[in-house]
């Protein structure tokens, strides 16, 4: 059951696809409190531990801690405790996204009226009240990601697990995730972030880890980082990877 | 946007909701069936195959008209037990077919929206059986009600016994579909999902043409006499015994029967189970094979001809060759195109078949040339749409004539969906008429079904691949037959014209191939001006 250590534990944490390795032995500490940022190049192996703290997929091998339960032990109650907005934006698309907001909602085993106060505080801070009732397909990408967003905060997750979750957003919404991450964090919420975007992830995180090739470079707050890799800074650390 | 509070007001009072795991959550089940069943059922883009329509009204029809079709048959048959015996079996096998494994972006999407929430594997199977239920229900009721009450009207099945032979079906093409999403998954992690979707396709249309084809011509099962081997066949299927479940009497070997299909039942959903309890998390952890790189046929044929000397750079110019090639692959590829103009071809072959058969192929002859000109629009209609319409930017905006475009789509549909049926018509044609004369009628209707795509983008035009894919409209389909009726009746006086008058027959043929050669000319440049200037995507 949940304690009071990190909320989030790697350790040697593994993943093979058929003869290709793409985590090759990951570990990691984020406490709670914190907007971890996750960075790396393209194929680096963030997507895929990412669904593994989700409960997606499972890992070959390793060992992974969410909000203190263990994933592959107790997966239900891993991902009853876990938000996760996926780097696709995946949606069913025919429905609405109140509907899709309820569904998720008694998904969670939230009560009705809960799901329901729930759904309109999110439409309202997404801004999204007015096309509530329209079918997912008819919204643009920027929405639909919005929408991606709610769902994964409907159940008041202890962590939120972020991949790309930017994507398509407007300059205004980005502003209020920016806020929003912020906001879950003074709560004791855990933020796992990742994302391509440097500038916001030095803006947003408190600490960052760097993945290369399955495998974690350095961790720490954005100057350790960027010292550990002899980089005077963290997006130039990136790029001197992404040369190699 | 105002200003509202950051985090709900009840934040941080949210009781964490813990679902038994081997248990089924009702509230969660009515959740995944509501998410599942409004995607599959509501009108809207199919999310495998990117077609807009109304999937449950598309069932509801097409197999209602073929039940339809099939409850002619009714008419002629010797007897119920046969005739019922048939129906089971080809209830079945559409009902199975009707499911087909996921695209990999559809099983990514359901695996990233549904496998990150805390829902217990027994509930996500039972959800997945509720769904194939529907499936099978909807499948195997639409096509056999008709047929039930025809059975009831003329070869006194009793009407009390039409709603339990309708639900028996239906029980059985449940367990049946169970069976079948185990193959199915099995069939993906070794061959990959896209191949499997196709291999269904395939046979689904080959069975709804057998359907139709027995439907129309066949004579049913004479009464006396031996035994057929295909009807020996028939009688030791278990289908068989389904369709008697209701008629049969109680001498043991029908008890065993009626035993031994509740054993299978419950064998399938004891399989589809204890599999899927094993193993929740395979639908996503599944990799497909790679998908193909290497291009369709049609269009590697195109750009061989592009490549021949002298000939080839007149006929197939560089700008001309890439358009086609584009058309092609996606049209091979994509969902919505990529099975269009099969059934077609499936009647040409009948069509063939008949001819060869005949002494005289006069109907098999019009009616092959009435296809060549169908599927010159059928193409035409692959080659207008595409699950990405949007991208069809690319060839606009590309250094292309608008000439170049329209030939290439020529050459696409030319190549890909006229060609084949071309062939059969021009062996037929060889044997009834000599080379000369055939051939001569092979290069009219070759010509004829360019003019045709030519004047069909004459009246509405539009750029290569730039709609999205929708179901064909009746008016389409009534167009198509129409220039189909008047292609038969074309060759008909053609080939007519020619036998009466001899050699100076041949010459009467040869000017109407150039008229036609020169009308079609003349249609493309002034189809080419229509699309200058038109936009991709809708």
């Amino acid at each position: 059951m949940p304690d009071d250590g990190a909320a989030i534990e790697i350790e040697g944490l593994r993943k093979s696809y058929g003869s290709v390795e793409a985590l090759q032995g990951v570990t990691l500490r984020v406490e709670r409190g914190e907007v971890f940022g996750y960075v790396g190049p393209n194929g680096a192996g963030k997507t895929t531990t990412l669904k593994i703290l989700s409960g997606l997929i499972q890992p070959t091998e390793g060992r992974v801690r969410v909000a203190g339960v263990e994933v592959t032990e107790a997966p239900l109650a891993a991902k009853a405790r876990v938000g996760y907005v996926p780097e696709s934006g995946a949606l069913f698309e025919k429905l609405s996204a109140a509907e899709y907001l309820t569904l998720t909602g008694r998904l969670y085993g939230l009560a009705e009226d809960r799901i329901r106060s729930r759904a309109d505080h999110w439409l309202r801070y997404f801004d999204l009240a007015s096309r509530a009732g329209a079918p997912l397909a008819t919204l643009s990408k920027g929405l639909k990601q919005r929408v991606c967003w709610m769902a994964a905060l409907l159940h008041d997750p202890e962590v939120l697990v972020l991949d790309e979750p930017l994507n398509g957003l407007d300059v205004e919404t980005v502003a209020r995730a920016k806020d929003l991450m912020a906001a879950l964090a003074r709560d004791g919420r855990t933020v796992f972030y990742s994302s391509h975007l440097i500038d916001i992830v030095e803006v947003v995180c408190t600490r960052v880890a760097v993945l290369h090739a399955g495998r974690v470079l350095a961790q720490g707050t954005t100057g350790e980082v960027a010292s550990a890799l002899g980089a005077p800074s963290l997006e130039q650390a990136l790029l001197g990877l992404g040369r190699e | 946007m105002n200003d509202p509070p950051i985090l709900p007001a009840e934040s941080r009072g949210t009781p964490v909701f813990v679902p038994r795991e081997g248990r089924i959550d009702r509230r969660q089940l009515d959740a995944l069936l509501r998410l599942l069943t409004a995607q599959m059922l509501r009108r809207g883009t199919d999310a495998s195959s990117g077609v807009k329509g109304h999937p449950l009204v598309q069932v509801v029809v097409s197999m209602g008209l073929l039940g339809l079709l099939n409850a002619g048959s009714a008419l002629r048959a010797p007897d119920l037990d046969g005739f019922l015996a048939r129906l089971f079996l080809a209830a079945l096998v559409l009902a199975t077919l009707a499911i087909t494994a996921e695209t990999d972006e559809v099983r990514q999407r359901n695996a990233e929206v549904l496998l990150s929430k805390p829902v217990a594997a027994a509930t996500h199977l039972a959800s997945r059986a509720a769904v194939l239920l529907v499936i099978a229900a909807l499948v195997s009721a639409s096509f056999a009600l008709p047929s039930l009450l025809a059975a009831s009207w003329r070869l006194g099945l009793s009407p009390w016994l039409v709603p339990l032979e309708l639900a028996t079906l239906v029980a059985g093409a449940f367990a049946l579909a169970l069976l079948w999403v185990i193959a199915l998954r099995e069939g993906v992690l070794r061959l990959g999902a896209d191949r499997m979707r196709m291999g269904t396709q395939l046979l689904l249309v080959v069975v709804i043409g057998a359907i139709a084809w027995s439907a129309v011509a066949g004579t049913g099962e004479a009464t006396g006499g031996a035994p057929s081997p295909a009807s020996v066949v028939l009688e030791a299927l278990p289908s068989t015994w389904l369709a008697r479940f209701w008629t049969d009497g109680w001498a043991p070997a029908d008890l065993g029967r009626r035993g031994a299909l509740v054993l299978l039942g419950t064998g399938c959903a004891l399989a589809f189970w204890r599999l899927g309890l094993s193993s929740p998390d395979v639908v996503f952890e599944t990799t497909s094979r790679p998908a193909r790189s290497r291009l369709p046929l049609p269009a590697r044929l195109v750009l061989a001809v592009g490549r021949l000397p002298v000939l080839g750079r007149l006929l197939v110019p560089g700008p001309v060759g890439a358009v086609a090639a584009v058309v092609l692959t996606l049209a091979g590829r994509e969902e919505a195109s990529r099975l269009r103009g099969f059934t077609t071809l499936l009647l040409a072959v009948g069509f063939a078949f008949w001819g060869f058969r005949s002494e005289t192929p006069l109907i098999p002859l019009a009616g092959l040339a009435s296809i060549v000109f169908t599927s010159a629009l059928e193409g035409l209609a692959a080659a207008r749409q595409s699950s990405s319409a949007g991208a069809a930017w690319m060839l606009v905006k590309a250094p292309v004539t608008p000439r170049h475009l329209l030939r290439g789509v020529q050459w696409a549909v030319g190549v890909r969906f006229v060609l084949p049926p071309l062939l059969l018509a021009g062996a037929l044609l060889v044997r009834q008429h000599g080379w000369p004369l055939a051939a001569l009628l092979v290069l009219g209707e070759l010509l004829g079904a360019r003019l045709l795509v030519a004047s069909a983008l004459l009246v509405r035009p539009a750029v290569p691949l730039g709609e999205a894919p929708r179901l064909g409209g009746v008016l389409g389909q009534v167009a198509a037959w129409g220039f189909g009726v008047a292609g038969a009746i074309g060759y008909v006086i053609a080939a007519t014209l020619a036998e009466l008058l001899g050699p100076l027959g041949l010459v009467v043929a040869a000017v109407g191939v150039a008229g036609v050669a020169g009308a079609s000319l003349l249609v493309q440049l002034l189809a080419a001006t229509r699309l200058q200037g038109l936009e991709a995507g809708e």
